[in-house]
């Protein structure tokens, strides 16, 4: 069994999913955005991409071809797409109040990790999506 | 595995994403819905009435006009009519204006603001630039044009070929960079760069430029300085960028100098004029240029929006004589005011951006900005009171002297003409508290033109007011009227019915019978009534008719011949004003304003007494104590178990809706009680939570939605058509067919509030709010926040065009007749932003610090007659702290003062505060704020989701924020029940919800995907089947 180029991305996916749930966490405790709290749906979304993404990983080298696996790859993409979304919606309000009304060096700090985070997100939801079209081992 | 069962897997995840998203959306899409349909033209909900109720009798308020072609023509007109009355001609040597027919033939424009002027602010009352419409906007050009004027070609096409050159930028703190093309003010923190192209650079473009101007030797020079929300100038050489010999953003730079010496040099030899227009909301240093003789006029046109320059090209041919005065002084050095001392980003040293602790500024100035310091200090310089001539405060270093620190003081303005003001007689009538001057006013020019009456009083300055930290100004402007037209040799008696109360005189040391301290005073002695060319002659007037102990006035004029009136008060009275106009007694508010309440002793405040010893020092680094931090930690109100919750009733089955109580202006009628009985408790705390852009409708009692529009200088928010009524079967009057090419219309044209106030002129104010409310009954938005009265405290705020004036008195009549005019037509044109928004920076958790004196005399002052006389029925308030009080939760300006001695009854919104915590939802609720400035979704998750406290659960054992909930609510429905928004809604109508077309198409999206998922899912399956019966009869390797 050889690795592919699928193999890779699916690693990343799970390396940028992993990143992109720890920038929202931190992104939370941030000085603005602490007052808008922590939202448990997209925590939920988020460790099922990151889960399913693992349990794709590990599974992948052993039972690629088996029916469970692809169906872990949809829920995969379907679980980071969610949370992603979840993620720009609930800073949709304080990106626009920062912008325009409450400038500051802090504020805008805050927002650029808000962006940072969003954008790992959607990294990580293209990776998924990419990585579902092709297989990560090929046999030697 | 094969290739294609990759494929089917890819699509399936592919499409599972995609409705994962759509279905991820919905509840975003909800929450953000009214923010949506604002940016769409898209409505959620619909009014249906019976179809027997008769619908010529649900449509309340009537327009004045019968097309919207009429409306736009006569906002056009009323916008060139207030730049005519509300330019300023501050200098006119040897009656350089009006030009002359033949020199309106061979005019130069130079400077760039001349072809790229500042028309409105750069963020906040922006001008909206209309083409294809009945009232097309213009610009200096377009207006020259259209008035007949030609300017020279040459130059024309040398700054049009320099406009990338010179085009300003403002660059965001975010990175983010602003382009315009025209003068700029410098975003928070940043420097002003002034683009003047330099007269080698004009050389380059086209070497011929400076021959032109002999044949076209009218020569116009504009200077521009921009204005912006969310924008400040530095004062001094700090707020400039280097290498423009600039010293102070709002002095003139090299260029701009340059470029005027130009034109003054060709004047030499082609003989003709040079003509300086000051294109500004901020007073500018323009000393250099009244003393320059080869300047030969200056006219102060302000932003004049997007018909003024029709009115200003008026001025300049003669068409219209100019009658504006200054609504602010223009001194030598704004930087050396007392007032400055305090201007700007002073942090604390234990900030906390958690919790909104930013900054603070201390007004150390107390009562004396603008006009009240230079002229008081003025007039104790005169009688060698209080070491005014001291050095402090002295823009040469020098001993003080008025003549270095003023140019041109308030209320001065030149005319074609000339007039005679004769103050005949002042009563004083304390019993009804008013004082009716008579003032003749004869035209003894030979010019037609009108003038600007202004009526100050000078009240005694005592032992008592020393002792007791009671500061008076030297000249306070009392009240103000325009003549009619006047012909040369007519006259106008012209009666002014002032206030008495804007002559009192707030005293907090003061004790009350009722064991409360502080009120309003009046001091035994001389109270000197005059009326002025401007403060400075007003204060000369004072001068000349006082006598100090034994000695004659100081000159020999006696009081008839100086234009000054006196009037004896024996006995020092705490007691006339004791009591506000609708009864309520006065006490101390806003003690915690002043900073030595929380740390005695940190501030001095500038006294007259001692000029000098009191001088305002700079405080900065302030360290908020433990009691200071609580306050801003955690706010003014807890929920609590509180009271007897079965009290407090919510859901009734009245069946009343507003509908009835349409009209009804008795909020004590049980009606409107029955009414707010019939509310859910979830509805008065989503309602209250999310009021941002409009008010939302409210089911259980058929509150109507009603769309908010900003700003100052007219519906700047949406076009015309965004709610214009297009459907010819709802029986408005005021349909307008969907093919009206005026509903891609945007009212946000008019001049800015400066120059308003420099026409002095109520009558024009009022007319603009007239014409608000005709265009709010045809646009169908009813809210406007439109009457900017914060104070110019200092001209360095770039946000002053939104704002009056640096005085109350002209600021709050301006805004009182502007409101109302609206309010004749259903249209709520809310005060804003109360209070003491008095600089663009820090505002979300600013600490603003002064003596209640100042607070009520000055800001508090200048929002007053909106509400006590005009009948207001809407403010928003503001971003800043009161002392260290988050404003929204400060109950004794909003309650105690504000609802209870002005007896406010409307509505009243948070400024656009997004932080939940600052929004302070609770303690605004229990302070009388009816909404805060945020959107969601018409539910409780929603509320609770941005304030973990405002539940159910928590609120529904509160009995107190029960009561407030109601309270705010009926405050909310009482204002709508008296305006235009319940226009088209009759005793039987019905709110019905409506599916917008991206709502069908996020149904679609999810529908369509989901299906996608299915049919790819299936594909899948079909695939892997077949894979399977391959591998069993070929095996593995088939797949290899």
């Amino acid at each position: 069994m050889k690795r592919t180029v699928g193999f890779y991305m699916s690693v990343l996916a799970v390396i940028s999913a992993v990143a992109g749930m720890a920038a929202y966490i931190i992104n939370c405790q941030t000085a603005y955005f602490s007052k808008t709290g922590v939202d448990p749906l997209i925590i939920i979304l988020g460790a099922v991409a990151i889960v399913s993404q693992i349990a794709y990983l590990l599974m992948s080298s052993k039972a690629e071809d088996k029916p469970v696996t692809d169906l872990i790859m949809v829920i995969s993409g379907a679980a980071i797409s969610a949370a992603t979304i979840c993620f720009v919606g609930s800073r949709v309000y304080g990106a626009a109040s920062i912008m325009t009304f409450e400038m500051s060096d802090q504020n805008l700090a805050d927002l650029t990790g808000a962006f940072i985070g969003i954008g790992i997100c959607f990294l990580s939801l293209i990776l998924t999506l990419l990585t579902s079209f092709v297989k990560s081992y090929k046999t030697a | 595995m094969s290739t294609r069962r990759y494929l089917w897997r890819g699509l399936t995840t592919v499409s599972a994403s995609l409705l994962a998203i759509a279905v991820a959306a919905t509840p975003i899409v909800e929450s953000s819905r009214t923010d949506i349909d604002k940016f769409l033209g898209t409505k959620s909900s619909k009014i249906i009435t019976d179809e027997n109720e008769d619908k010529s009798k649900i449509y309340t308020y009537k327009s004045d006009y019968s097309s919207t072609d009429e409306l736009l023509k006569s906002i056009a007109d009323l916008g060139e009519r207030m730049s005519e009355e509300g330019s300023v001609l501050l200098k006119n040597n040897n009656s350089a204006l009006p030009l002359k027919s033949d020199e309106l033939q061979k005019i130069s424009l130079l400077g760039y603001s001349s072809y790229y002027p500042v028309q409105g602010g750069d963020m906040g009352s922006t001008l909206a630039e209309n083409k294809g419409t009945s009232a097309d906007t213009v610009d200096f050009l377009g207006a020259l044009a259209a008035k007949g004027f030609k300017i020279n070609p040459t130059l024309e096409k040398v700054y049009t070929a320099l406009k990338e050159e010179i085009k300003g930028e403002s660059v965001m703190p975010w990175g983010q960079t602003f382009s315009y093309y025209h003068a700029v003010a410098p975003a928070i923190g940043g420097k002003f760069s002034n683009p003047e192209p330099t007269l080698e650079r004009l050389t380059q473009e086209d070497s011929s430029w400076e021959a032109s101007l002999d044949e076209y030797n009218t020569m116009i020079v504009t200077i521009g300085r921009g204005a912006a929300e969310n924008a400040n100038y530095t004062p001094g050489e700090e707020g400039v960028n280097a290498g423009s010999g600039q010293d102070d953003p709002l002095g003139l730079s090299d260029s701009e100098r340059a470029v005027i010496k130009a034109a003054e040099e060709a004047k030499k030899s082609n003989g003709g004029k040079v003509i300086v227009l000051l294109n500004n909301a901020s007073a500018m240093e323009i000393e250099e240029l009244k003393n320059d003789d080869g300047v030969d006029a200056i006219l102060e046109i302000g932003l004049p929006g997007g018909y003024g320059f029709y009115g200003v090209c008026d001025v300049l041919s003669g068409a219209e004589n100019p009658s504006g005065r200054l609504s602010d002084t223009y001194a030598v050095k704004n930087a050396a005011s007392p007032a400055a001392q305090n201007y700007g980003d002073y942090e604390y040293t234990n900030a906390d951006s958690s919790y909104a602790i930013n900054s603070a500024i201390v007004e150390a100035e107390g009562i004396y900005d603008g006009y009240k310091y230079y002229e008081t200090r003025y007039a104790d310089l005169m009688q060698g009171r209080g070491n005014a001539d001291s050095t402090k405060g002295s823009s040469t270093g020098k001993s003080w002297n008025y003549d270095d620190e003023v140019t041109y003081p308030f209320g001065y303005g030149l005319s074609y003409t000339s007039f005679e003001q004769k103050l005949k007689d002042v009563k004083v009538d304390l019993e009804n508290k008013s004082v009716t001057a008579t003032v003749d006013v004869t035209n003894t020019g030979d010019v037609a033109g009108k003038d600007a009456v202004e009526l100050y009083v000078s009240v005694p300055y005592t032992d008592y007011d020393v002792q007791h930290s009671v500061e008076k100004s030297a000249i306070q402007l009392l009240d103000y009227a325009k003549t009619g037209v006047l012909e040369p040799g007519e006259s106008e008696t012209v009666t002014i019915t002032a206030d008495a109360q804007y002559m009192a005189s707030y005293d907090s040391s003061i004790a009350n019978a009722d064991g409360t301290e502080g009120a309003y005073i009046l001091d035994d002695g001389e109270y000197i009534f005059t009326v002025g060319d401007d403060a400075h002659d007003a204060v000369n007037n004072v001068l000349k008719s006082v006598k100090t102990g034994d000695e004659e006035t100081l000159d020999e004029e006696p009081e008839e011949a100086v234009n000054a009136i006196s009037w004896k008060l024996d006995k020092f009275d705490s007691t006339t004003f004791a009591k506000s106009k609708n009864g309520t007694a006065v006490s101390n508010q806003l003690a915690d304003m002043d900073v030595n309440y929380y740390m005695p002793g940190t501030v001095k405040y500038l006294t007259r007494s001692d000029w000098d010893a009191s001088w305002p020092k700079t405080y900065d680094n302030l360290t908020a104590n433990t009691k200071m931090l609580d306050i801003m930690q955690n706010g003014t109100y807890q929920i609590a178990e509180n009271g007897d919750t079965s009290e407090v009733k919510f859901g009734e089955k009245n069946g009343l809706t507003l509908a009835e109580l349409k009209g009804n202006t008795d909020i004590n009628d049980e009606k409107y009680s029955e009414l707010m009985d019939q509310l859910s408790l979830e509805e008065a705390m989503i309602r209250t939570a999310f009021g941002g852009t409009s008010t939302k409708t409210i089911e259980s009692i058929l509150s109507p939605e009603a769309i908010q529009n900003d700003g100052p200088n007219g519906f700047g928010s949406y076009t015309l058509g965004q709610y214009a009524n297009t459907d010819a079967s709802s029986g408005d009057p005021y349909v307008v067919d969907k093919d009206d090419p005026n509903l891609n219309y945007k009212f946000g044209t008019m001049c800015n509030e400066t120059v308003i106030g420099q026409t002095f002129n109520k009558e024009l104010a009022r007319e603009y709010g007239e014409i608000c409310g005709n265009y709010s009954i045809w646009a169908n938005t009813t809210i406007l926040w439109g009457a900017g009265a914060n104070l110019h405290r200092v001209p360095y705020n770039a946000r002053n065009h939104e704002y009056y004036s640096e005085d109350p008195i002209l600021t709050g009549y301006q805004a009182a007749a502007f409101v109302e005019g609206g309010n004749e037509y259903g249209c709520i044109i809310a005060l804003k932003h109360f209070a003491f928004n008095d600089t663009e920076i820090n505002r979300t958790g600013l600490s603003v610090f002064m003596t209640e004196q100042k607070a009520r005399e000055g800001e508090l002052r200048a929002m007053q007659p909106a509400v006590e006389n005009a009948g207001e029925l809407g403010v928003m308030t503001a971003y800043n702290r009161v002392g260290v009080t988050a404003d929204n939760a400060h109950y004794g300006l909003m309650m105690n003062i504000l609802r209870g001695e002005w007896g406010f009854k409307g509505l009243m919104s948070e400024d656009f505060i997004q932080d939940p915590f600052y929004a302070s939802l609770k303690d605004a609720v229990h302070c009388g704020v009816t909404m805060t400035c945020n959107t969601g979704d018409n539910k409780m998750d929603a509320v609770a989701s941005k304030w973990n406290y405002w539940t159910k659960e928590n609120v529904e054992k509160d009995a107190v924020l029960m009561s407030d909930l109601k309270r705010v609510m009926l405050y909310q429905n009482y204002a709508l029940a008296n305006s235009n928004a319940m226009d088209g809604l009759g005793v039987t109508s019905k709110i019905v919800s409506v599916n917008t077309w991206y709502d069908n198409a996020l149904l679609a999206a999810k529908i369509l995907m989901a299906l996608l998922t299915i049919l790819f899912a299936l594909m899948y399956i079909r695939r892997s089947k077949e894979e399977v019966a391959v591998v069993s009869e070929y095996g593995e390797e088939a797949f290899s």
